[in-house]
């Protein structure tokens, strides 16, 4: 899944698996256009970009928009969704109860409004607007009941559902009570519910009815299904090539401008760019290395914002699993060394100027971020001084030790992706600058998540997180997430954190809940049990002959609720 | 007797084609990680999630019943009513390969063969185009070579092979399309598409599809040209040290029909084993060639599936593939009997 997908819970996915959209994501950041933290002065974070809006009134119908993705897509049903491709697609062809807009706040869909928890905290009632399926059918709640009974009825057994356990564990009941309206319960109250869960697209139920529900996981309306309830609809699928869809004139949010759209599979972010250059896309993600090349390209606009997620490494603080523990477990150690990174060069240099610093331990994408009080600002300096503070004093060969541990240990991150790779030995090498004996070493992603999230059996991780829409944290940073598939690599316990996770997540009110996460945010801060190095870009050619192409931090591959709009000036 | 050959030859491939997909099966299962990233790995799924999953799509079972089920054989047992051999089987077998099928994909639930035929013919009419120039090409600049041994031509000739041979597929990849893709454009000129077999919405007709299959085909014809003209400089170089060519030339027939008549028929009998061999490279020999230029070919989706941890995709790629490669030296052999009458096909 994607790091732009909305499905925010089903959607907190190690970087990697959306490694190959790494240039893409969104930027609730154009809020924070530029501000100063601890002394790091912040990129502007929009990176000159006006904040995008939509303005129709020269536009033109008719034509098309070709936009180059570096995957084919997989399985655009909503139900199956798991990459980027699969969901700019299916984003386009069904509609969802409730939507996100480019900051990341929740707009209603095909609900007339983002449903509201009653006093009980568990019922929710959604009113549906007057919409119609594509074939002229009307959607009614039935269609509504019938989508999450695909997913977690046990008469649905056979149909290899993503959602299944979660939403057993969440989901009491969806009831129709009218032809317009749907009663959600939870089992118990849980405040991301309308984010993870109302924000899926509905499939037609006279149409997915009559199969079997074993036909369903393999049908071929997975791919290319005839009745939708988006903007556009399927026309066909070129396997490895291209997939077409065509204008859908009974859109609820009206007729939009464009005639026809593909996603065309291009071989890789470096070749985005060069069919950017020539024409043959209009939109795509380049690599980081084009992107100064793209700026003299007179018919590109370059679009980049904070994208909602972060590199950053996790110190084993386990001493069961690793003698290096004994290092990280002191807090000052941990402190000593985000001091000792200088983490604007690394994202001037590593990212090529597409990142920014990080300040806190969620991106600013987030509209819980904050920065935290307590900030490290680069200094090798003062880096030296806690060390030799606390106790590590250098030895003969210039290595650090205390009571006979040396500071040594092995970095690692995934072998391919190229940033990672350069960023591990910049880490390394500013760590030796005082003191620190650090190798680096690439390993197989599928390896290193299993090290992460089971063995745990590393010294120190560097990784990249893609950010749901829902700010829990839980499975970073609560002491239930060690091991056992979740991500707390680190072991870091903090009563206080688990606390206040667990708290966040039963909270509804969403000032409350805020607050919340700001207290988590400047605990680990103080605690830096895996510190954040850089919040990353993502970075966009788009065509100037394209209007209202409007990517932002949470609309970039999905959801792009203004894409009726989009429009070329050339009508071709 | 060329029936009885050929159907020795089928039947001993049997095994072949067993061993390659057992293989295949065991070493997919033995690397890092045990089913598609992004679902065993997924930090979103719970335990449960990855459980019902897994048993969902069999990778629950033990591997030899994972393998049996996908064969077929399976269901067979369990047809003759000994299904209670299957120690830990779930009983649901399919008739599986036995009945032609490869099942479906773990990864997006689409039908393997419908992957396999739908890119099968872009992947043909690539790598079929690259041998045809390859030959074409190939030929001459071996004869012309080895008539001139030693002369500047021949050292020219000699350069390019080294070279063909050298130059990686997916650098000489990328510089073409920089220069005829990019650089043309900039320079406002008529330039090649630098990706894909169609251009979307306009394209799509004769034209526009040879555009997008120049680049390609040129870039793997390339290797094919320098090894094949090597092969042939230096077969034509035997052939015409041999005894009845120099009886030839004493009977004083012309030096062209010594050349292309006699010595040429002799000396690309080899190139036929050569070509031949290069058949079951109609599915993988493209596959850097395809991962450059985007090209929607077999060898690039058995490549991206192996990444996805598809099994029942790759597994279906490997038999065809191995099925291709018997057939590809079946065809070599009955070809060579037809080129040289000496050998006999037995």
């Amino acid at each position: 899944m994607s790091r732009n997908e909305a499905e925010s819970q089903f959607d907190r996915f190690l970087d990697e698996w959306s490694r190959r959209d790494f240039l893409r994501g969104m930027g609730g950041a154009l809020a924070f256009a530029a501000f100063a933290a601890g002394g790091i002065e912040f990129l502007e974070a929009c990176g000159g970009n006006p904040a995008p809006t939509t303005n129709t009134q020269n536009a033109v119908r008719g034509g098309h928009v070709v936009e180059g993705q570096i995957s084919d897509i997989s399985n655009i049903n909503p139900i199956f969704i798991n990459d980027v491709p699969s969901s700019l697609v299916g984003y386009l062809v069904y509609s969802r109860l409730v939507t996100a807009d480019g900051k990341g706040n929740l707009i209603p869909d095909l609900a007339t409004s983002v449903p509201k928890v009653d006093s009980d905290q568990v019922t929710y009632k959604v009113t549906l607007r007057d919409a119609k399926w594509s074939d002229g059918q009307p959607i009614t709640a039935d269609d509504v009941v019938f989508t999450y009974q695909l997913m977690f009825d046990p008469k649905y057994k056979a149909v290899t559902s993503r959602f299944r356990a979660q939403l057993e564990q969440y989901l009491a009941s969806v009831t129709a009570i009218d032809q317009k309206t749907i009663v959600f319960k939870t089992t118990k109250p849980y405040a991301p519910f309308v984010i993870s869960f109302m924000n899926l697209g509905m499939l037609p139920k006279h149409i997915w009815e009559k199969l079997q529900p074993a036909e369903i996981n393999s049908s071929t309306m997975n791919q290319v299904p005839q009745v939708g309830s988006g903007a556009m609809l399927p026309v066909k699928w070129d396997k490895g090539s291209q997939y077409q869809l065509k204008r859908n004139d009974l859109f609820w949010r009206g007729k939009p401008y464009l005639d026809g759209y593909v996603t065309k599979v291009v071989p890789d972010a470096v070749q985005v760019a060069n069919q950017l250059k020539t024409g043959e896309i209009d939109v795509g993600n380049p690599d980081l290395s084009q992107w100064d090349s793209l700026a003299n390209v007179e018919t590109i606009n370059r679009v980049s914002y904070v994208a909602p997620s972060f590199d950053y490494y996790i110190q084993n603080l386990d001493s069961a699993k690793t003698p290096k523990a004994a290092i990280f477990g002191d807090v000052q150690v941990r402190k000593a060394l985000l001091t000792a990174l200088d983490r604007q060069k690394v994202a001037d240099k590593v990212y090529f100027g597409l990142a920014a610093p990080a300040d806190s331990s969620v991106s600013g994408a987030q509209w819980v971020h904050t920065t935290p009080k307590t900030q490290y600002p680069y200094s090798q300096s003062k880096a030296e001084q806690m060390l030799d503070a606390a106790g590590w004093a250098k030895g003969a060969d210039g290595i650090r030790a205390k009571n006979g541990v040396r500071m040594e240990w092995e970095l690692r991150t995934n072998v391919g992706n190229k940033v990672r790779e350069t960023l591990i030995t910049v880490l390394a090498d500013q760590w030796k600058q005082i003191g620190a004996n650090v190798t680096t070493k690439p390993v197989q992603f599928p390896q290193l998540v299993t090290q992460l999230t089971q063995s745990r059996d590393f010294e120190m991780i560097l990784l990249g997180i893609s950010e749901g829409l829902d700010p829990d944290t839980t499975q970073l940073w609560s002491s239930k997430s060690i091991g056992g598939g979740a991500l707390n690599g680190a072991a870091y316990k903090n009563p206080k954190v688990d606390d206040l996770l667990d708290q966040a997540v039963q909270t509804l009110d969403r000032e409350k809940r805020k607050g919340l996460y700001q207290q988590v945010q400047e605990i680990l801060m103080e605690d830096l049990p895996a510190p954040l190095v850089t919040y990353p870009k993502s970075v966009w050619g788009i065509s100037k002959r394209v209007k209202n192409f409007n990517v932002a931090a949470w609309n970039g591959a999905s959801p792009r609720p203004w894409f009726k709009d989009v429009y070329v000036v050339d009508g071709k | 007797m060329l029936a009885k050959f050929v159907l020795r030859r089928a039947l001993a491939a049997i095994p072949v084609v067993v061993g390659v997909t057992v293989i295949t099966f065991f070493l997919m299962h033995s690397t890092a990680g045990s089913y598609v990233p992004g679902l065993a790995l997924n930090p979103n799924l719970t335990a449960k999630d990855v459980a019902l999953l897994r048993s969902q799509l069999g990778l629950d079972q033990p591997l030899w019943i994972q393998y049996l089920d996908w064969t077929g054989v399976a269901w067979l047992v369990e047809r003759v009513g000994l299904g209670g051999l299957l120690v830990g089987a779930h009983g649901d077998a399919t008739p599986g390969l036995l009945q032609l099928s490869f099942g479906q994909s773990m990864v997006d639930g689409t039908s393997v063969s419908s992957q396999l035929f739908d890119r099968l013919p872009n992947t043909i009419l690539l790598t079929v185009t690259a041998i045809l120039v390859g030959i074409a090409l190939s030929i001459p600049l071996g004869v012309i070579g080895a008539m001139r041994r030693g002369t500047r031509v021949d050292h020219a000739f000699t350069t390019v092979s080294v070279a063909g041979v050298a130059v990686p597929q997916f650098w000489l990849g990328l510089i073409c399309i920089l220069f005829f893709s990019v650089r043309l454009h900039d320079w406002g000129l008529p330039f090649l598409p630098s990706s894909g077999i169609q251009t979307p919405f306009t394209g799509g007709d004769l034209l526009d599809r040879l555009a997008h299959l120049i680049m390609p085909a040129t870039v793997l014809s390339f290797v094919y040209l320098a090894i094949w003209s090597r092969f042939t400089r230096s077969s034509m170089l035997e052939v015409l040290s041999q005894d009845y060519v120099r009886t030839a030339r004493a009977k004083g027939m012309g030096d062209r029909r010594v050349t292309y008549v006699h010595a040429l028929r002799n000396a690309v009998i080899p190139l036929v084993t050569l070509v031949g061999l290069e058949l079951p490279g109609l599915v993988s020999g493209g596959l850097v060639v395809e991962a450059v230029f985007g090209w929607p070919g077999i060898g690039l989706l058995a490549y991206q599936r192996a990444l996805a941890y598809d099994y029942t995709m790759v597994l279906g790629i490997v038999t065809f593939a191995a099925v291709l490669v018997v057939v590809g030296n079946l065809l070599a052999d009955v070809l060579y009997a037809v080129f040289d009458p000496r050998i006999r096909l037995a």
